[in-house]
């Protein structure tokens, strides 16, 4: 039986967004994973945080260098507003304090820019057997 | 009449009187009881002041023996722990700094190797006595083999026994438990100590261990024989006491702090059971221990007998991987990475938790090999955090504390495994091939994330270009903040698009900026504008 998800992307590079959307289809495809996932998009934090809002979203890729807002500071308000939302961070920087960071305020993923297909996998498989992510 | 009421007053006052004399009577009788009773609590105070003072003298005297008892043992542990590390250094010296022939070299080696593994011992043996001390000794209970472990110490000893021309022999009593519950490793204590103590103490003639079935008591009994020097029958109530051997004199000839019978008899206490002593001075000693043994499964007569290839030495695989350890101490770093880099996998190091989990998301990893105790973050923090964010790599605890307790934790918490320090090669070796043959084994070969879309490559052209004329604007106004963002921006993409170098030395500008070396970090974009041209020529006029 396949789910559909919605997936939201954001990142302030279009084609890192498309990369993403690529892998995501890809890992899914190469391991039959049981997911249909529908994407959404934005460059904005803010406009992140609003989606979140007026959708359900399932899995969201949070990129942490935004222009206008700190991923970081984006996780915190999901977390606490949707704390269902299984949220992936993505950064250029795999610098410790990111990590730190991202696991202190909950984040479900973590993947470093250049990224493999590795880590995307990782967190698919993870969120399938999360029974909590409904 | 007046006649008669005198005599009848007379009466009456008679009658008074007697009373009043027998109430004087019986009050005096009643002070005199009192007063006896006064002076014998009197007495009775006194006696035990007394006995009270006599009690807290002897507490006294107690507390500053067992206080000097301490002081011996510290003493004669620090003398202990001196020599095998004077013995560590020297021998480190001369192989350093001199030049000397290899066979006496491969000597020198093998004594900082025992002198090492002998110090590992001590250290365990005095946790335990800190733990008997405590009343917080336990042991485990699980499945013991007994002729297998019988196996392993008749080759031990064997080779220990003939080194100093002694017989050795292991004789099975009878049918005796093949398999008992109760804690292997605690058993094996108690053996090794007895058995080593044996061969210490005897010059000539044999060391016997005889395996025998009780069944009455339902015990296993180890009955461990030499011939050696003997113990004083004086000297024999003592053997068993904390810290204190028969006679100094035999700390000085043979080392050694008289922990091991102390330590062995509270675990036999432990394991149901005890341990006896007979001994003729001059002639020989035997101990008899005794285990509990009951519900077993089977029984067995003879050990197995050795197979020919029992006697092979540790052997290096040659794997190829790359694996992730994070370890604070610089000595364990270099001696673990030796290890691993003789296998052909290739190792990141790192110094604490959080740099490890900084790494573990930017590189990909076979293995993680994880220190539990570590400045900044510790191992088990860092293991929840790879946990939580779904890192799938197997990770390893590399640890000193292999206590049973400390081993259910680990695994409780998610470590795949842990490996003991100091390392026991071929049990790393093992973790290391298994690790890397089958690394990739659950989730499958990592899929090729090929760009044959073309329309999302040339995004990425486009965007390429778009990013190199920033950078061109950004150097032109000396703008370093403005050039880092496109440079990470360029090092995020280059890779997935089949342009790692593009990635690289983006990189490489943008770290030149982070440390201040403005010049250093233009004169990179530079090399990568150069680059990004000659890729944007090669896409656009393939």
């Amino acid at each position: 039986m396949q789910r559909i998800i919605n997936i939201l992307l954001v990142d302030d590079v279009e084609y890192t967004r498309d990369l993403l959307r690529g892998a995501i289809n890809a890992c899914i495809d190469a391991s039959d994973l049981p997911l249909e996932p529908k994407f959404l998009q934005t460059s904005l934090g803010r406009r992140a945080l609003k989606m979140i809002t007026e959708t359900s979203i399932d899995i969201l890729f949070l990129d942490i260098e935004l222009p206008d807002l700190n991923g970081i500071t984006i996780l915190r308000e999901v977390k606490d507003t949707s704390p269902c939302t299984y949220t992936v961070m993505v950064s250029g920087e795999s610098s410790s304090e990111n990590v730190v960071e991202s696991i202190k305020y909950g984040a479900n993923g973590f993947i470093a820019k250049p990224f493999n297909t590795e880590r995307i996998q990782e967190s698919l498989l993870k969120f399938l057997k999360h029974g909590k992510y409904h | 009449m007046s006649q008669e009421r005198l005599k009848k007053r007379l009466e009456r006052e008679k009658l008074a009187r007697k009373e009043a004399e027998t109430l004087l009577e019986r009050k005096s009788l009643e002070l005199f009881n009192r007063n006896q009773e006064l002076e014998k609590l009197k007495s009775n105070l006194e006696l035990e002041v007394t006995e009270r003072t006599t009690e807290a003298i002897a507490a006294k005297e107690e507390a500053e023996m067992a206080n000097q008892v301490k002081s011996e043992f510290l003493a004669n542990m620090s003398h202990e722990i001196r020599t095998p590390l004077a013995a560590i250094i020297g021998f480190s010296e001369i192989v350093q700094t001199r030049e000397i022939p290899e066979s006496q070299k491969q000597k020198h080696l093998e004594s900082i190797i025992e002198n090492g593994n002998y110090l590992t011992s001590l250290l365990s043996d005095i946790l335990d006595i800190t733990k008997i001390e405590s009343n917080s000794l336990t042991v485990e209970q699980t499945m013991c083999d007994i002729p297998n472990m019988l196996k392993e110490i008749r080759k031990l000893y064997m080779q220990q026994a003939s080194e100093k021309t002694l017989d050795f022999e292991v004789v099975i009593n009878g049918p005796v438990p093949k398999f008992i519950r109760s804690d292997p490793t605690r058993i094996r204590q108690i053996l090794h100590n007895l058995l080593s103590n044996g061969i210490k103490f005897t010059d000539k003639g044999f060391v016997r261990l005889k395996v025998s079935h009780d069944r009455l008591k339902d015990k296993l009994v180890f009955i461990i024989q030499d011939t050696g020097i003997g113990i004083r029958s004086n000297k024999l109530p003592l053997i068993f006491e904390s810290f204190r051997q028969a006679d100094n004199s035999v700390t000085r000839n043979f080392g050694g702090s008289g922990r091991g019978l102390f330590i062995s008899q509270n675990l036999a206490h432990k394991l149901g059971g005890q341990i006896k002593v007979n001994s003729v001075y001059g002639l020989g000693t035997t101990f008899i221990a005794e285990i509990d043994c009951r519900n077993y499964k089977d029984t067995f007569t003879e050990i197995p007998s050795q197979t020919a290839c029992n006697q092979k030495s540790v052997e290096v695989p040659r794997l190829q991987g790359r694996v992730l350890m994070a370890e604070d101490n610089t000595v364990n770093q270099k001696l673990i990475r030796f290890h691993i880099e003789s296998t052909g996998l290739s190792v990141d190091v790192v110094n604490n938790g959080e740099e490890a989990l900084a790494a573990a998301f930017s590189n990909s990893y076979d293995l993680v090999l994880m220190d539990i105790q570590m400045p900044v973050m510790d191992g088990k923090q860092a293991l929840m955090g790879l946990k939580q964010l779904g890192y799938s790599a197997p990770v390893y605890a590399i640890t000193a504390n292999v206590m049973s307790a400390d081993l259910a934790e680990y695994a409780e918490l998610g470590f795949d495994g842990t490996l003991e320090k100091p390392l026991v090669l071929d049990k790393f070796y093992e973790v290391l091939a298994q690790n890397t043959a089958n690394s990739k084994g659950e989730l499958g070969d990592p899929i090729e994330l090929k760009i044959v879309d073309g329309l999302l490559k040339e995004k990425f052209i486009t965007g390429l270009m778009e990013h190199a004329r920033a950078i061109r604007d950004f150097i032109e106004a000396i703008d370093a903040g403005g050039l880092m963002k496109e440079l990470h921006i360029v090092k995020g993409a280059g890779g997935n698009f089949g342009y790692q170098f593009i990635s690289d030395i983006a990189n490489e500008a943008l770290q030149s900026l982070r440390r201040g070396e403005t010049l250093h970090g233009i004169s990179g974009s530079l090399d990568l504008l150069n680059i990004i041209q000659d890729v944007l020529k090669k896409e656009t006029n393939p």
